[in-house]
């Protein structure tokens, strides 16, 4: 079941991705900008813009750039950025950790803060608790990642001077010897103590912003799981039979409740990454956001295509992954 | 609260009859958040606290004073630092700090020289050769001699390899096998054949004049790329006082001191420089008021510069420049020069310099104040939104015609101008149709080879200034019919042939008072006659630093950057 469930995943994701270059192929190439004019810089002679486009390979005819493109693209060869010079893949090394261990702590919090906060929430309704779960889920879904980013600088960096304006580390700081690229894991596993608190120092404002969002939407949807849940029978019943509510919460009502928010938190993945992308920009994080926002402003289309794709292949392997969950959590789905 | 008792509140609240626990209650409730939230906004920054950020000043020998560390904000990265081939403020930023030109412009001057690499120079009598005498202590920083012979090859390559900024060499030297002589280990002569009074100027140029380690190329040279100009464009090798150490697009530029920078490091300096990148404007006014940051140049709003003077940590200079800022006409659109004229009667100039540029702009044609041939009465056109209506029908529209008015999308101030050009227009009944467009299109529309037939009308926000004091390097590039079709940045297809020929004048004057007669014609023409551009004015520029920065001349050429060698910090620790 779970083999034929990663193929056919597979084949949709080699679809997906093979849809997606197509499209961010297309789009930027309607950009009415020349690349090579842009590598040359303003007032080059018409004769060295004429030796980019050739160096590039910009002179094909759009289906053979297309086809170039795609084969390379196959061997993970997604050619040279038109920004950097240098291969998209070694960028792509260089900044989509950056952007993982933002995301993944993000994910963590909206996790860990979101499930409870939902089910407490949900079985203290109109409490105090799902009030302010009610705030968080309204206020996270309603404030633009951008503009809450560019408040909690003001006020966190700018105001009360408590927490950095964003970066990985202080200027002064060098980074742990790379292990993972994660700066909070690499400073760990080399008991680089300073460095972890000043990684985990620059990482709390980023992080807090950018889980914001997803926690509301994980809240909201664990507690209408829960309050479905908690109007079945069975937990009647349970209660009924004398259980401590506790207990009918925690084992009854819980693990069927979650269901629909293991889905929510796979589709969560891809709302961090649209949100890295402001995040990133307002808090100077070097991550692959920013260097797609450069990209796209710089007309690099090896860059902003290899980066869709990276991006839509981790989306479609997180909910691969959480079908496979899903799986585990209700055998129902097997038959 | 359930659905019930919410009900029964706001039915009691509506009609008057809570009680006074209720409504004390309800009070706090709401009244708790909002003085707290508005306490904080309005409250004093706090310093950070973070001390390590922060590096003292401190001696390190009798006669060495080591500034620490040195943070500049910018605004964005740069793709390309080869001296050859760089056109951008970044790019000229950091070539001052690790190349050196033969010779600089002294202090706040656009008229007098000072050594740079070399230590000396001669001019001839009749203008047509300049000998220059290097040091004979000047390593390049991979450990290479910089002696007469680097330094032809260095301008061979930035002649020959025609890109960027290639016209400030290339209006002299032709041929620099034969123009450039090695006179001795420490003496190179460039002969130009006929008197060239501007030869030192443009040797002063923050755009081009850099001398590289010919190394560089010999080792990192291909048979597709022999200049290594890939290689160059992130890596540096001069002779300047710093060492590039890092350049990364997404963070920033590191540089460190160049020990044996021919120069030698006595007195206060700086011994690292940080160019960090922050893209968002917000914070990097937070950067300079919290002290993170040392210095930045035109990189915030007008605005924030207006508000920042009263901040007592940071100094606010500003200074007049050699920037120009214009909107281009397309003149085969616009059809006449009555409508090019009309349209220059209905911008609000007043408006656009005291509320949007906070004074920072004063009113000019082309060539800015600050440039030799820059005619004190040149024809400013006043607004008179009734002559403007008057001139736009008789060239050619009438009332209800629309114009397309580009601007760039991310330049919040070009945009509130277009604004008010299009209210303007608007009371004499012309539309203006604002596009935004990014940076990238824009640049393509104003350098790229279409015809002015595919372009808007009016291309707003667009602004210049000469890579030397020159008024023809100021013009040429921008309203010569050569600089049409990816030549130059004449988008508008300005062809004017009396401003030709004046031009090919100017390009080969002689004497500085022909030259002005010159340009008080050239202005004539590009204002009055046959205007191609609407120009806005002259930029005020400004540089926010920490009152503890010392060393600072701000010079109208070399604008948003820095010599980092002379800047230090003043604070003994």
């Amino acid at each position: 079941m779970i083999t034929r469930l990663i193929i056919r995943r597979l084949f949709f994701l080699v679809l997906v991705l093979f849809g997606l270059s197509l499209i961010t192929f297309t789009l930027s190439h309607l950009v009415p900008a020349d690349p090579a004019r842009m590598i040359a810089g303003p007032r080059a002679s018409k004769s060295a813009v004429e030796k980019i486009r050739e160096d590039y390979g910009l002179n094909d005819p759009l289906p053979v750039q297309y086809v170039n493109y795609v084969k390379g693209a196959v061997t993970l060869d997604f050619g040279r950025s038109f920004s950097s010079r240098r291969p998209v893949s070694e960028d792509l090394g260089r900044y989509l950790p950056a952007t993982i261990e933002l995301g993944l702590y993000a994910f963590l919090i909206a996790t860990v803060v979101g499930v409870p906060l939902g089910v407490a929430s949900a079985v203290k309704r109109d409490s105090w608790i799902d009030h302010f779960s009610r705030f968080i889920s309204i206020s996270g879904l309603a404030l633009p990642v951008f503009w809450l980013a560019l408040m909690a600088q003001f006020f966190f960096f700018g105001k009360l001077g408590w927490l950095p304006d964003g970066q990985r580390l202080p200027n002064s700081v060098d980074p742990p010897r790379s292990i993972t690229h994660l700066y909070t894991v690499d400073s760990l596993l080399t008991g680089n103590w300073e460095t972890l608190r000043y990684s985990m120092e620059h990482l709390l404002l980023p992080v807090l912003v950018l889980a914001y969002g997803s926690l509301a939407v994980v809240t909201r949807m664990v507690r209408g799981g829960m309050i479905e849940v908690l109007n079945q029978d069975y937990i009647r019943t349970a209660r009924a039979k004398g259980l401590a509510s506790n207990e009918v919460v925690r084992k009854h009502a819980m693990k069927n409740a979650l269901l629909p928010a293991v889905t929510s938190l796979g589709l969560q993945v891809g709302l961090l990454f649209s949100g890295a992308f402001l995040v990133e920009i307002v808090f100077s994080w070097p991550g692959v956001g920013r260097y797609a926002v450069d990209a796209i402003q710089a007309v690099d289309y090896n860059a902003t295509m290899a980066t869709t794709l990276v991006i839509a292949a981790i989306f479609v392997l997180v909910n691969m992954f959480v079908d496979i969950l899903y799986l585990f959590l209700d055998p129902r789905i097997a038959l | 609260m359930t659905d019930s008792q919410k009900t029964a509140f706001f039915r009691r609240a509506l009609s008057g009859t809570m009680d006074r626990r209720q409504v004390i209650e309800t009070g706090l409730r709401l009244g708790i958040a909002t003085p707290l939230l508005t306490a904080l906004a309005a409250m004093p920054a706090v310093t950070n606290a973070a001390p390590a950020e922060r590096p003292l000043v401190h001696r390190t020998s009798a006669q060495e004073i080591d500034s620490g560390t040195l943070t500049v904000v910018f605004e964005g990265g740069t793709n390309d630092i080869d001296p050859h081939s760089s056109y951008t403020t970044l790019g000229s930023m950091v070539c001052l700090a690790c190349y050196e030109m033969l010779v600089q412009y002294k202090g706040e001057s656009t008229f007098e020289y000072a050594p740079m690499l070399a230590e000396s120079w001669e001019i001839s009598s009749d203008l047509s050769t300049y000998t220059f005498t290097l040091p004979s202590n000047a390593l390049f920083q991979d450990g290479t001699v910089c002696d007469a012979e680097a330094v032809k090859k260095s301008f061979t390559r930035f002649r020959q390899m025609e890109r960027g900024p290639y016209i400030v060499i290339a209006r002299f030297v032709d041929d620099p096998e034969t123009q450039i002589e090695v006179v001795d280990d420490v003496t190179i002569r460039f002969n130009l054949g006929r008197p060239q009074p501007l030869f030192l100027a443009a040797m002063a140029s923050s755009f081009g004049p850099y001398v590289v380690s010919p190394a560089t190329w010999e080792e990192h040279g291909t048979d597709e790329d022999p200049w290594a100009h890939e290689w160059l464009s992130f890596n540096a090798v001069g002779t300047g006082p710093y060492r590039l150490v890092e350049n990364t697009l997404n963070e920033g530029v590191r540089l460190e001191k160049y020990d044996e920078y021919h120069r030698g490091w006595e007195g206060n300096h700086f011994s690292e420089i940080f160019i960090r990148n922050v893209p968002e404007n917000a914070t990097r006014r937070q950067l300079m008021e919290q002290g993170d940051a040392d210095i930045t140049t035109y990189n915030l709003l007008a605005s924030d510069v207006v508000e920042l003077q009263s901040n007592e940590d940071l100094e606010v200079m500003t200074y007049d420049s050699t920037r120009v800022n214009w909107a281009i006409l397309n003149v085969p659109l616009l059809k006449t020069v009555e409508a090019r004229q009309g349209l220059c009667h209905a911008f609000p100039y007043q408006e656009n310099i005291d509320a949007i540029q906070q004074g920072l702009m004063v009113r000019s044609g082309p060539i800015p104040s600050t440039m030799r041939g820059w005619d004190p009465s040149v024809f400013l056109y006043e607004t008179d939104l009734e002559k403007a209506k008057e001139l736009l029908i008789a060239g050619g529209f009438q009332e209800g015609d629309s114009f397309e008015y580009m601007v760039v999308s991310s330049a919040a101030d070009d945009k509130t101008a277009a604004q008010l050009f299009q209210a303007n227009l608007a009371q004499i009944g012309f539309n203006l149709d604002i596009t935004e467009v990014d940076l990238a299109t824009y640049d393509d529309m104003v350098y790229g080879d279409a015809p002015a037939e595919e372009k808007p009308q009016i291309m707003g926000g667009w602004a210049w200034w000469p890579d030397y004091n020159d008024p023809w390097n100021q013009l040429a590039p921008n309203f010569l019919a050569s600089a049409m079709h990816g030549g130059g940045s004449n988008a508008g297809g300005y062809v004017n042939e009396r401003f030709e020929e004046l031009m090919a004048e100017a390009e080969n004057f002689t004497v500085e008072e022909e030259l002005d007669e010159i340009m008080v014609e050239i202005q004539q023409i590009l204002t009055e006659i046959d205007p191609p551009a609407l120009y806005y004015g002259e930029t005020k520029y400004f540089t926010v630093l920490q009152k503890d920065i010392g060393g600072f001349v701000p010079n109208p050429l070399y604008l948003g950057t820095y010599l980092f060698y002379d800047l230090y910090r003043t604070e003994e620790a």
